[in-house]
């Protein structure tokens, strides 16, 4: 029989509570729960207990408690159960044993995770509403998230793998973060990296998703997770080898979700970005990289300029902080003759057609719009004209004629182009075993791609000796290493006629003898030694918490504020911005920079005063969005003090809600009928058309009640920043109206805590830029964010004049950034510099933002 | 390695006295008046910089702070390392650099009236010892005072004095 006891009071000791509650079948703080009156001295809750509690038939432990109303939660606690001793005695039959588990398991950490598969902290963190309930988290997974499928430490456990790496406390740990374990190219990067990192570190390998790759993995690594919720999920995972590690390789930016983890545990770590900036969508992935990296590294110097613009919106200093690393260096090899022969002799049974002769041009990869492979089609059907005997072999997955989004019109186009008849020049092939003789057998490769980093079907290629035929700034392989190189034809992008010509004046593979393959590259040690240089030339360190404190990886909770202590300090350590560290360091950029539009701008600290404004204003809403109107009106005073309250909106049936919320509060606005197009701004911007309802009136100040602001519970509190600063409250007027007031100044806005680039319309910037009398800057500093502003006639009238008359704005739907509408937002303060006018932005740093 | 707060030096003042330090030297800013964004890049040619937006809650937990923002430095580099609360001269900088190079193993301290850590010599055995990590780690989970501290390092690190 097992001592219970003996299993409790060893527990209980280590938690600290053996003193107060040697039994485990008497809780001496649960019983006083049921009798708050009573005396907190366990001994005296004991007596009243025997003499009084015993005879009502009142539990002594939340267990017995529980079991009463539902009896089935005992075959849930003995599932949880881990431990042998408390399992045996479980499954002995001994009724006490399961009022031990849970009694074990409610003490929460470390006991609850040393005995079970129940963790009281890893619960909470992945349901934190359960928290806030006040539930309690046992009872509640045992009667409800057992059988709702809500996870435990058995999901968690069950996705921890022990790798046949072994662990050594001598040995520095590396952390290899990928983003899934499928056999594509950059989890075959990660493969490499552990592979290499294996002879010298112990290896973590964590993913973001399983796939076939995982016992290869297993092979290097000490241990391997998948895990979607890193930050949460690695303090659970047992073995000593996660108690420290020292730094960590992000492979592929679809890595991301591991950077929270990484700053908040401070392990510094290198970025290995394979992707190109224009297809990181949402861009949040490419700048979160940018901004917490110790080391950004890119497979390519044309991956790394995609991301010019993305890492001047965030101030990273590219030429310090990053670093081009090729996962292969450049070589050629080659095949004999005997070799290519027998390849062709296969290839021609597999395909039916023979191929001894033919110039053979391969192709392979995923069939997708990414690889072009409409292009290779197109391609092969201006060759199959010229010259039959240059035959075209595709080899890849990927086709699902299914997919309405591409695989339907490929699918369409292959059966036009006669692909797959032995008449004809073009074929393709699954991904398979053909593969090597498909390289073996090529004269050359025509890469296709759209974007496409390094990919590395071309070392393939190159070392079967094939001339590689490409588009210009389409791939890494545009970069001179190797573009330049006789083994290279480039030609003009997209154009399948220029790579068709190309093709066709190439000669054929001439065999050459056995070429000796080249040694793998020493990539993790490469990247390892830059990162510890890198880290090694760091000079300006921060700590503490700065003066604003908005967040960027983590939430705005109470809880969290030491982690957003972590990544604002890691940001300013590098100098790289996302939030604005105090109200000094704003003024002082001001100060300090020498751009045109920046000597205008001016901080203001926001007031408020219970006066009738002395400055004459008008109000305009574009109420696309009803919901909040009511509240509004009654929440801010400025709606009664305006001269004018004109709402833009886009039908008849919200014109008339608006007219009756208005009149519910006592106002009677005009209200105009506008097309749903251009967001809030366009709108506001047409009421100043020659003759328009703006009339003469000078002030206004612009507001909207969009979806994408109001909907969320943060767009909400965004809102009311906005509005409060902006307005005031339901009896007093905010000061920025007199700031508008002067007569130099023609913009007013809040003062946003995130400094916000760019982003999208720095592309636009061209179109633009010249019609405004200097130069922009790298980034406007400051800016209306969410476009809410008080602003002057005349800078509306500057910024029609800057797009022109009839200017042809883009129609919903519009993308989240980059349209002239978002550019808008971002050049007021400019046109009102242009106007020689100053713009003020107004803080309120109590007021919460997010 | 020198660890200078700013206590012993004017931000935005002269540093000379600090340049005679023969190896990495620190300056540490605890909160107050700042240099502006320019001139901390300009101290950054000569110093590596830590800037304090809050008060460090001990000096072992300061200590602790620099022993995992230099960590590259603490692993790889060999040197003795002082730090200095309080001004201090040229010739004290240099002469304490030179009795931590004598004396690799050595450990010597002087407290402020207020029993705060004013200065502290600590040879390149003990400066660069992978167990220092720990003893600092262990002192700053208890919250000690400075006086403690340099009690528990002399303990933890007798050198020449056992």
């Amino acid at each position: 029989m097992t001592d219970l006891l003996a299993i409790w009071r060893k527990h209980a000791s280590a938690a600290n509570i053996l003193q107060r509650r040697p039994d485990f079948r008497f809780d001496p703080d649960f019983y006083r729960s049921q009798w708050p009156d009573l005396d907190q001295d366990p001994q005296s809750l004991r007596s009243h207990y025997e003499q009084h509690g015993q005879a009502a038939g009142l539990p002594t432990s939340l267990y017995l408690k529980a079991i009463a109303h539902r009896p089935e939660l005992t075959s849930a606690v003995a599932g949880l159960i881990v431990d042998p001793e408390i399992r045996e005695a479980i499954a002995s039959g001994d009724p006490e044993a399961v009022h031990l588990a849970f009694e074990l398991m409610h003490l929460g950490p470390p006991v609850d995770s040393n005995i079970s598969d129940f963790s009281l902290d890893a619960y909470l963190s992945a349901y934190p509403d359960i928290g806030s309930a006040g539930v309690d988290a046992l009872v509640h997974y045992l009667a409800y998230g057992a059988r709702e499928g809500r996870q435990t430490l058995k999901h968690l456990r069950a996705s921890q793998y022990h790798g046949r790496g072994v662990y050594s406390p001598d040995r520095p740990t590396c952390l290899i973060a990928t983003h899934e374990l499928s056999r594509t190219g950059a989890p075959i990067v990660s493969l490499d990296l552990a592979r290499e990192a294996s002879r010298t570190h112990n290896v973590i390998v964590a993913s973001l998703k399983e796939g076939p790759l995982l016992d290869s993995f297993l092979e290097y690594a000490c241990e391997v997770v998948v895990t979607t919720r890193p930050l949460g999920d690695f303090r659970h995972y047992g073995g000593e080898v996660f108690s420290k590690i020292d730094f960590a390789i992000v492979n592929s930016v679809e890595s991301w979700a591991f950077i929270p983890f990484l700053v908040a545990n401070e392990i510094p770590f290198a970025s290995y970005v394979h992707e190109y900036a224009h297809y990181i969508i949402p861009p949040y992935k490419s700048t979160f990289t940018g901004l917490f990296a110790d080391l950004l590294i890119f497979s390519s110097e044309h991956v790394r300029d995609s991301w010019a613009g993305r890492l001047k919106d965030i101030e990273f200093d590219t030429a310090r902080d990053s670093m081009i690393l090729r996962q292969r260096g450049f070589s050629v090899g080659g095949v004999d003759a005997v070799t290519r022969d027998s390849a062709r002799v296969r290839l021609s049974e597999l395909i039916g057609r023979d191929l001894s002769k033919v110039r053979l041009i391969c192709g392979a990869g995923h069939l997708q719009w990414r690889k072009g492979t409409d292009i290779f089609t197109m391609t092969a059907q201006i060759c199959h004209a010229r010259d039959p005997e240059t035959v075209f072999v595709w080899i890849g997955d990927g086709l699902n004629f299914e997919d309405i989004s591409f695989g339907v019109w490929m699918k369409y186009h292959m059966r036009q182009a006669g692909a797959d008849q032995r008449d004809r020049n073009l074929f393709f092939l699954p991904a398979g075993p053909a593969y090597s003789d498909l390289m073996v057998a090529s004269d050359a490769m025509f890469v296709s791609s759209r974007l496409d980093p390094l990919p590395n079907v071309v070392f393939d290629a190159l070392d079967a000796g094939c001339h590689i035929v490409q588009f210009k700034e389409a791939s890494g392989f545009g970069d001179s290493f190797y573009a330049e190189t006789e083994h290279f034809t480039s030609v003009e992008y997209g154009n399948p006629l220029a790579a068709a010509e190309a093709i066709l004046s190439l000669s054929r593979k001439a065999p050459t003898a056995g070429v000796e393959p080249q040694l793998p590259p020493r990539l993790f040690g490469s990247i390892r030694k830059a990162l510890e240089a890198r880290l090694s030339a760091q000079r300006y360190f921060v700590r503490g918490a700065s003066q604003i404190d908005v967040p960027v990886l983590y939430t705005s909770s109470v809880e969290d504020r030491s982690l957003r202590v972590l990544e604002r300090e890691k940001m300013q350590r590098y100098r790289r911005r996302f939030v604005w560290r105090d109200l000094a360091e704003v003024e002082e950029e001001l100060a300090s920079s020498g751009n045109w539009t920046h000597k205008k701008l001016r901080l203001a600290p926001y007031e408020q005063v219970r006066r009738v404004p002395e400055t004459e204003f008008s109000i305009h809403v574009h109420a696309y969005y009803t919901d909040e109107l009511g509240d509004d009106l009654r929440r801010y005073r400025a709606y009664r003090w305006a001269k004018r309250v004109v709402f833009t909106t886009d039908t008849e049936r919200k014109a008339d809600e608006i007219r009756k919320i208005a009149a519910l509060e006592g106002l009677s606005p005009e209200v105009v009928i506008v097309p749903n197009r251009g967001r809030d701004i366009l709108p506001f911007m047409e009421l100043f058309d020659e003759g328009g309802i703006a009339g003469e009136s000078e002030v206004w100040c612009h507001l909207h009640q969009k979806k994408s602001l109001a909907t969320a519970k943060s767009g909400d509190v965004w809102r009311a920043f906005l509005m409060r600063i902006l307005l005031g409250d339901e009896s007093e007027m905010s000061t920025a109206l007199d700031f508008i007031g002067l007569g130099d100044v023609g913009l007013v806005a809040p003062f946003d805590p995130y400094f916000v680039p760019w982003n999208a319309s720095r592309e636009l910037l061209p179109k633009f830029a010249s019609r405004l009398r200097e130069p922009l800057p790298e980034n406007p500093l400051l800016l209306p964010v969410g476009n809410m502003f008080w602003i002057r006639r005349s800078v509306v009238l500057a910024m029609r004049d800057l797009f022109g008359q009839n200017y042809p704005w883009p129609n919903e739907p519009i993308p989240d950034d980059g349209t002239e509408f978002h550019l808008i937002e971002r050049l007021w303060p400019a046109v009102t510099a242009h106007l020689g006018m100053g713009s003020v932005f107004v803080h309120k740093l109590d007021q919460r933002r997010v | 390695m020198l660890i200078a707060t700013s206590n012993c030096f004017e931000p935005g003042g002269d540093m000379s006295h600090l340049l005679g330090w023969d190896g990495p030297s620190l300056l540490v800013f605890l909160p107050g008046p700042r240099p502006s964004r320019s001139l901390f890049r300009q101290l950054e040619k000569d110093f590596l910089v830590l800037d304090y937006l809050e008060m460090p809650s001990s000096t072992s937990a300061l200590l602790m702070d620099i022993l995992s923002f230099l960590k590259v430095h603490f692993e790889n580099e060999s040197w003795p390392l002082l730090y200095v609360d309080r001004p201090c001269e040229p010739a004290f900088v240099k002469a304490q650099g030179e009795l931590g190079r004598r004396h690799p193993g050595d450990l010597e301290a002087s407290f402020s009236d207020e029993d705060v850590l004013a200065t502290l010599r600590m040879g390149e055995m003990i400066s660069t010892s992978p167990v220092l990590r720990d003893v600092l780690s262990f002192m700053c989970e208890n919250n000690i005072d400075d006086r403690r501290m340099v009690s528990l390092l002399n303990l933890s690190f007798p050198g020449e004095r056992a």
